[in-house]
């Protein structure tokens, strides 16, 4: 059994208590648990939010599949999402993913070996009038072209090796 | 008060609540609208849009497509069912639900009661049109009850919402989203709830099938089944067994909206399987001899007369049973009184005898309103006094779970923690047989209350004072006479203007309350002390195993040392069984015929099936076969329910015209039994704490004798151990897993668990009901 720090279950458990129902606080526990455990939700995660949160299991595994941005399966320390919605499609997102899946190896849904991206489709960024549009981390792009895919790409594994990670 | 209105369904006026949910008032007249995510029970929420139809508020307005589930009937309404767009509109639902359901009808343990393939031929779908692989799934271990086919789901999320939401389980969750919603539990594992046996009628196709019923499947429409009442304990819910082939198959829950309403309990539906053991008696023994059953019921009346000749008839005594019908334990009665005799006894202790008589008597006395399971879940505060009520009577505790969803706290008072105490409000874990006292004492806010139980006591005469239907249950099934005491004060004291307080006690067997009101029995300590003084020579026993009555299978031996003639008459091979001269088989619960008395004091009557095999004879018929051959066959012809049971002449009359589809009829007590009176309870006695107390605890899986033949239930059941609560075992130096031997205290060593929801100064064992076959292989390993 995985354990965190105190302070962190502490910080966790306090926070639930802020509302009427501690079930409230569960999002947020996951999405702590989720960067403390770098990122995705192990199954241990599961069970400690469980236990902090004082829910039975199958509630928090049912938010944690629910919701596409808590990942129960390691990912890349970037998540790239491409909206693929109506207004991409229409503006070419096809050639936006083609580009990235060339240049970093990958398929959809599948992390870089290095470990640095994971490639995920999303529906719609709410930026449909810059399409196509994608983000990275918590940055978003638009007015995409693959050229401008590659320049980005570019410049975020420069400042990757100059230790901006 | 509900309101009459009048609405029109395809043209037709109908008479309605007003209110009620259309789609509930279509489906009770016949009128078959499609639907899924709706049940009866579980209620309406509109998730799967199939039960649309045309709905106009009045006859001038046009009609717009509705969900009927989420309509409420009001005066004028119109609708029409089939109407072109609604009839298209529901082939289009139907058409998206089954988008990924496989094609495997031909193969699929649902079909011939597969709810989708009914409502995919009434809504008219035939053609898939979509060409995209269908989604698959990796399906489950969910225990040895329930089979997991995940790929057949259509996310009606009716099996969380009775899991769950009704019956309050917390195992099995919905996953994902969209169309790749999966619902399972986290990981592989046996599901938790006592109830989980109903996601196999509630799921609306094949995704939660009877893993029991697969080994031996077959199509529905190919069982022979007949409605019977459930022989696993004293709630008595009507059920569906289906036999094929001389073998029972499965049992389902049997709609009765007096008793289960829809559901049972896992025990009844996965105990039945009893029917099938191998030790199943299957032909008749005499003295070792193995003999036609009929032969045996003839020579045994030989040997009786010759006893009665040599003895007296007073030698002759007869032991009945609490799962054998009304109807045999009179011809058991009967039997008896045509040899002369009059001592017949039912129960295993006098202690038990006497608390089930007095708690049988008050339920049918009609001095205080007496609950029914459906009466239960309208309960506003809930008192549970006396054991666990889950293991003891599962179905009550379905019902408690449905008050404590509408709101209802819920209070226990037991030595141990049970399934039930994660939901009450408060648990109050007390020394056997103290539970009067505290009842009493919540009843009576006059009362001093010692200082451990302030808090729950004060609790519960606030939530007391705040009910108006406050509800209280005790047991009745472990002689605790006393509490059966405390619990009718407790009714009648809260019962005043503006608050109707209810009771319900629960015994030891399907039809404890019936034998119970027995008329003219003795105390079994009259049986065993005759044995043990060698006035009595000869016993009959009705499908009982009297070793369970034993706390040693050396005590049971001692006692039945002096019976020069024991004849049973069970349909299980049982310790009785296999140490008696005369061996009379008769067939199974689910193959008699005859009427057991629940709870509540409600008959109900099941027929039997006759299924051919090498014993076709109720244990009844064996008995007026027996009465015959003694020349006293008018004895039956005059038999009346009120002379061989306490209850009235009008209610005798209600017996005789039962029939088996019926709800069950309420008896009323006749006048031999002394009607009911307070009497104080005893005063909390001041019991040395030092001093242990033993709690045998009962199991849902594993205390019941006939469903330990039943090899799921059994799977299932507590390996025998020793339970202490942590602080006393830290006092005795003993740790988990260490052996403790309270031997010389009370009678019993083993491993011992830890338990900090145990009582303090109580020692816990459980109730295990070891098939017999079983006994004697272990003995053999001992031996060997």
């Amino acid at each position: 059994m995985t354990t965190i720090p105190d302070l962190l279950r502490k910080e966790l458990s306090d926070h639930c208590a802020h509302y009427a129902s501690r079930r409230v606080g569960l999002i947020w526990v996951l999405q702590k648990l989720q960067a403390h455990f770098g990122g995705y939700l192990p199954d241990e995660a599961i069970t400690l939010a469980a236990e902090i949160v004082g829910i039975p299991e199958p509630d928090v595994e049912g938010v944690a599949t629910f919701y596409n941005w808590l990942f129960r399966e390691p990912v890349g320390r970037r998540i790239i999402v491409v909206c693929d919605s109506i207004s991409c499609h229409l503006c070419g997102c096809d050639s936006i993913v083609a580009r990235i899946q060339k240049r970093l190896g990958i398929g959809m849904g599948e992390t870089t070996p290095d470990g640095e991206f994971t490639l995920l489709p999303v529906v719609c960024l709410g930026n449909c009038d810059k399409a196509p549009t994608m983000m990275i981390g918590d940055e978003l792009y638009d007015c995409l072209t693959p050229d401008k895919v590659d320049e980005i790409l570019d410049s975020i594994y420069a400042s990757a090796k100059a230790g901006g990670r | 008060m509900s309101q009459k209105v009048t609405i029109t369904i395809d043209g037709r006026a109908y008479e309605v609540e007003a209110g009620e949910n259309i789609l509930q008032i279509c489906l009770d007249r016949g009128l078959l609208i499609p639907h899924f995510c709706y049940h009866e029970a579980l209620g309406p929420v509109g998730a799967c849009r199939l039960c649309a139809a045309s709905i106009a508020p009045s006859a001038d307005k046009p009609g717009r497509l509705d969900m009927t589930c989420m309509t409420r009937a009001a005066d004028g309404m119109v609708i029409n069912i089939n109407d072109d767009y609604a009839r298209a509109f529901r082939k289009k639902v139907i058409e998206d639900l089954m988008l990924n359901h496989p094609h495997d009808c031909p193969v699929c343990d649902e079909g011939g009661e597969c709810m989708l393939q009914n409502m995919t031929v009434l809504s008219e779908h035939q053609h898939r049109s979509t060409r995209f692989p269908k989604r698959t799934w990796e399906n489950q271990y969910l225990g040895p009850f329930i089979h997991h086919e995940m790929n057949r789901c259509i996310t009606c999320y009716r099996c969380t919402r009775f899991y769950g939401d009704y019956a309050l389980g917390r195992d099995l969750g919905a996953f994902g989203s969209r169309n790749r919603v999966y619902f399972g539990r986290v990981r592989d594992g046996v599901l938790e709830s006592e109830f989980s046996g109903n996601l196999v009628d509630v799921c609306p196709t094949g995704v939660f099938t009877d893993k029991r019923f697969r080994e031996v499947y077959a199509r529905p429409w190919d069982l022979s089944t007949a409605r019977s009442v459930c022989v696993h304990c004293s709630v008595g819910c009507t059920v569906l067994p289906g036999f094929r082939h001389g073998t029972l198959r499965r049992i389902k829950p049997a709609e009765n909206s007096a008793v289960n309403r829809f559901f049972i309990c896992d025990r009844g539906r996965f105990g039945g399987e009893y029917v099938n053991h191998p030790s199943r008696l299957r032909s008749g023994r005499l003295e070792g001899q193995v003999i036609d059953p009929e032969e045996v019921a003839d020579a045994v009346i030989g040997r009786l007369k010759a006893i009665v000749a040599e003895h007296g008839p007073q030698s002759v005594a007869a032991l009945g049973s609490s799962r054998a019908s009304l109807e045999a334990n009179a011809a058991l009665g009967i039997l008896l009184a045509a040899l002369g005799s009059q001592t017949i006894a039912f129960f295993a202790s006098d202690a038990e005898r006497a608390a089930a008589r007095r708690a049988a008597a008050i339920t049918v006395s009609g001095q205080v309103r007496v609950a029914s399971l459906p009466d239960m879940e309208k309960a506003d505060c809930v008192f549970v006094a006396g054991g666990d009520l889950t293991a003891e009577a599962a179905m009550m505790d379905l019902s408690i779970r449905q008050a404590i969803r509408a709101g209802a706290p819920v209070f226990i008072l037991s030595p141990r923690a049970g399934s039930l105490d994660q939901y009450a409000r408060m648990s109050l874990r007390v020394r056997p047989g103290t539970e009067a006292a505290m009842l009493s004492q919540i009843a009576d806010s006059s009362a001093p209350v010692g200082t451990e139980a302030q808090a729950f006591v004060t609790a519960a005469r606030q939530a007391l004072a705040d009910s108006k239907h406050p509800l209280v249950l005790a047991s009745a099934m472990r002689g605790d006479t006393a509490l059966v005491e405390a619990a009718f004060e407790f009714t009648r004291r809260t019962t005043t203007e503006g608050r109707v307080c209810s009771l319900a006690y629960w015994f030891s067997g399907p039809n404890a309350a019936g034998v119970a009101l027995a008329n003219g029995d003795s105390p079994p300590s009259a049986v065993w002390d005759g044995i043990r003084d060698n006035r009595i020579k000869a016993l009959i026993v009705l499908e009982r195993d009297l070793s369970r009555d034993f706390s040693s299978e050396n005590e049971f031996a001692a006692a039945l040392k002096n019976i020069r003639f024991l004849a049973v008459i069970d349909s299980i091979e049982t310790a009785t069984t296999t140490a008696a001269n005369a061996v009379i088989p008769c067939v199974s619960h689910y193959q008699s015929s005859g009427t057991f008395m629940n709870f509540e004091g409600r008959c109900q009557r099941f027929a039997g099936l006759h299924i051919p095999g090498p014993v076709t004879r109720t244990n009844s018929e064996l008995l007026i076969r027996m009465i015959e051959a003694l020349g006293e066959g008018d004895r039956i012809a005059g038999a009346e329910y009120s002379t061989a049971y306490d209850i009235s002449a009008d209610s005798s009359l209600e017996l005789d015209a039962l029939e088996p589809d019926h709800v069950g009829v309420r008896v009323r007590l006749g006048s031999h039994l002394q009607p009911p009176s307070v009497a104080p309870a005893n005063p909390p006695t001041a019991s040395s704490p030092l001093q242990f107390a033993l709690w045998r605890t009962h199991f849902l899986f594993g205390s019941e004798e006939l469903s330990m033949l039943a090899p799921p239930i059994a799977e299932l059941s507590p390996k025998p151990w020793v339970e202490m609560h942590p602080e006393d075992a830290r006092h005795r130096r003993l740790t988990e897993g260490a052996t403790a031997d309270l031997t010389k205290e009370l009678g019993v060593s083993g491993p011992l668990r830890l338990n900090d929801r145990l009582a303090r100064h109580v020692v816990a064992v459980p109730v295990l009901a070891v098939p017999c076959a079983e006994r004697s292989r272990e003995r053999e390993e001992v031996m060997a």
